[in-house]
């Protein structure tokens, strides 16, 4: 087992396009919620107030042509690491590469980040401003980056980009309003949307969880079909990990705020490593389960303002060691291209590192919300 | 406002109250103590200004008024324990609880009384799955050792193959089949079930492209004429435009659905007339769950031809 340095980001099969180094963001806590959990936070850590640990330390990297899935729970950052590349949220530390070149912090060269790296959000409902038809939702992107100029030209590139999404013939959905539309209609509008300016990374977050389940795939297989024909490097946010399987070359899984395992979407659902990885799968609707599953590692995600030290999942894992409370696990490679951080994979532990603690308590307390 | 059928409760073998004829004296009594609900999102059903400890024994105080306030009390803390939570957060507020504690809340109120009949809409859907299966679980031993009947709402379909013993697929306000689950999954009857089987990825073998179903589901107010079904259905013929199909029996060897009867589906492909194509005409499998032990199976209340429209 070879253990990797903490700021290599996993392996693409392509060139990256966006990449993320040690990407780190803390909340700040407010108000009497900091009160409360300053106090708390005051026997660990001293002065200084308490923050929301929502990512530690992710890196990643969106390769052409290729589609990542971030799978996680709510709570587990998967959200907030989609803000943080798309540059909605500042990093606390730890650095943006596009193209290789490293990303300028603050407000500076937004316009043309956005035209490389676009978004599409979980709910079409409230994504698309009512009061405006689709023509408006796509020809705004278009003027802003001065792609088209009012008139025919825009109709035109407004038509394309309909027909990208397959919202074809497009004259019949360009005088729509999001009300007159279906919700997978609107989500593909919104997909145009993000795909006005040429991206080349898309960050698409939850983009079939508000759907009918009828019309999820018509979405994953319009966003794989883009992967293929525009070669976007496309980052998929899931909680469900059956669909990040069909849709993703590599999966990725995140526990509370932390990268616990990473690798091809294949090897990461058929072999998973990482026991947070196993009790996800677990726990997952499976009609071809024989019998109810044994779930290993039951409880919920831990507070993210008092985050366990070590390894985060340590309170609920059934293997946890003593090395596990001590020291957060840092990626090792456990076959090509898959990583697990998971301190089961080092095999230079001593006797004492290696005893087996047990599990925290009955079930943690309940998370404070982190939204 | 309920414009047409029927709902009949079977408190016992033999007798039927006819829930849409009963009046609200009939219902008070009913409702509740052999008939609950679990909603969907736990944190609008729970009222946020009450603790969840007086709203358990609010129910108990309403229905059981013989029961003094240190028995219900009493009571309320065997229930959040039927539940795995620990009586001492019996004073807690819905806020203080996480989400999956919440819904397990929504359970012990629900099964308060011993009802016989619990409807579950959407129980686990606000959950991540690992909460998701630890209340499946809970729930199905609670079911196993009060013997309740369960109406399970959700869309996950993945999910109702793993847990219920029988299927019936809605569509556009209307039962368009129903069947034991096993015999559901490995060889549905109507093409919507079919197209929504194959909207759910695997999470096993060779990964390969799915189609979902063509199109959106109807606007409610202007339903398509014939088989409400039948503009996202690749397999429409002339009839289906413009005949709705009614829910028939088939003959199924091993594919009657769980509790007796048989198997259902209303599909004019299925209508004898002609075979049907060969992906809707998988032989059923076997058995390969055991039926609900009869002493304690009570019967469901069973809502032949019911319609509602909203105006």
């Amino acid at each position: 087992m070879t253990q990797r340095a903490d700021t290599t980001p996993p392996p693409g099969t392509g060139t990256p396009l966006l990449e993320a180094r040690n990407l780190t963001k803390h909340f700040p806590l407010r108000g009497r919620a900091r009160g409360r959990a300053g106090r708390l936070r005051a026997d660990r850590a001293g002065r200084g107030g308490a923050v929301v640990h929502a990512v530690e330390n992710v890196s990643l990297a969106l390769a052409e042509a290729q589609v990542t899935a971030v799978v996680g729970e709510s709570g587990s950052g998967k959200s907030t690491l989609a803000r943080l590349l798309c540059r909605l949220l500042e990093p606390t530390s730890g650095q943006l590469l596009a193209d290789g070149r490293p990303v300028p912090s603050g407000r500076r060269g937004g316009r043309s980040y956005a035209r490389l790296v676009q978004m599409v959000l979980q709910d079409p409902f409230s994504s698309l401003n009512p009061v405006h038809d689709v023509r408006y939702h796509l020809a705004r992107p278009l003027q802003v980056h001065g792609m088209a100029e009012p008139g025919e030209s825009m109709d035109d590139a407004i038509t394309g980009l309909l027909e990208r999404v397959a919202l074809t013939p497009a004259d019949q959905f360009i005088g729509k309003y999001p009300h007159e539309l279906s919700g997978g209609q609107r989500q593909r509008v919104a997909i145009a949307r993000a795909l006005a300016v040429r991206p080349r990374v898309l960050l698409a977050d939850e983009p079939v969880s508000m759907l009918d389940v009828s019309i999820r795939l018509g979405i994953l297989n319009l966003l794989d079909d883009l992967r293929e024909r525009e070669r976007l490097a496309i980052l998929y946010i899931t909680h469900d990990i059956a669909s990040a399987r069909y849709l993703a070359d590599t999966i990725v899984v995140m526990y509370a705020g932390q990268v616990v395992e990473s690798g091809p979407a294949q090897a990461v659902t058929d072999q998973p490593e990482h026991p947070y990885t196993r009790l996800l799968l677990s726990a997952a609707p499976d009609p071809d389960r024989a019998g109810s599953p044994a779930l290993r590692g039951r409880g919920a995600p831990p507070s993210l303002v008092t985050p366990p030290p070590g390894c985060r999942f340590h309170p609920r894992c059934p293997h946890a060691m003593a090395v596990c409370a001590d020291a957060v696990p840092p990626g090792f490679d456990v076959a090509a291209g898959h990583v697990s951080a998971c301190w089961l994979q080092a095999d230079d532990l001593s006797a004492a590192q290696a005893a087996p603690i047990a599990p925290h308590g009955p079930a943690p307390a309940p998370r404070e919300e982190a939204r | 406002m309920i414009t047409g059928g029927s709902v009949g409760y079977y408190p016992e073998p033999g007798a039927v109250v006819d829930l849409l004829a009963a009046g609200e004296g009939t219902l008070r009594v009913l409702r509740w103590s052999q008939i609950s609900v679990v909603m969907q999102s736990a944190m609008s059903a729970l009222n946020p200004v009450l603790s969840i400890g007086s709203q358990l024994t609010d129910v108990l105080q309403a229905h059981r008024p013989g029961l003094g306030q240190a028995a219900r009390q009493a009571r309320a803390a065997d229930l959040l324990a039927m539940v795995g939570i620990a009586a001492d957060r019996l004073g807690s507020y819905p806020h203080e609880l996480s989400g999956g504690m919440r819904q397990r809340v929504m359970i012990a109120m629900a099964l308060a009384l011993e009802p016989q009949v619990v409807i579950m809409d959407e129980p686990t859907t606000a959950l991540d799955v690992v909460t998701q299966r630890e209340i499946l679980e809970e729930l199905m031993q609670l079911r196993e050792r009060l013997g309740f009947a369960v109406l399970f709402i959700t869309h996950d379909l993945s999910l109702l193959v793993e847990i219920a013993d029988s299927i019936a697929v809605m569509y556009a306000g209307r039962l368009v089949e129903r069947a034991a689950a096993a015999a559901l999954f490995r060889a549905p009857r109507h093409p919507y079930s079919l197209g929504l089987l194959s909207s759910f990825p695997a999470l096993h073998g060779p990964r390969r492209r799915l189609t979902g179903i063509p199109g959106s589901p109807p606007d409610l107010r202007r339903l398509p004429a014939g088989c409400v079904f039948h503009p996202r259905c690749s397999y429409a013929m002339d009839r289906c435009r413009t005949d709705t199909p009614a829910l028939i029996r088939l003959d199924v060897p091993g594919g009657g659905a769980a509790g007796g009867e048989a198997r259902t589906a209303a599909c004019w492909l299925q209508d004898g007339s002609a075979p049907a194509p060969a992906e809707l005409a998988v032989p059923a499998p076997p058995r390969s769950r055991p039926p609900a032990p009869p002493a304690t199976a009570a019967p469901a209340p069973a809502a032949p031809d019911l319609a509602r429209s909203q105006p």
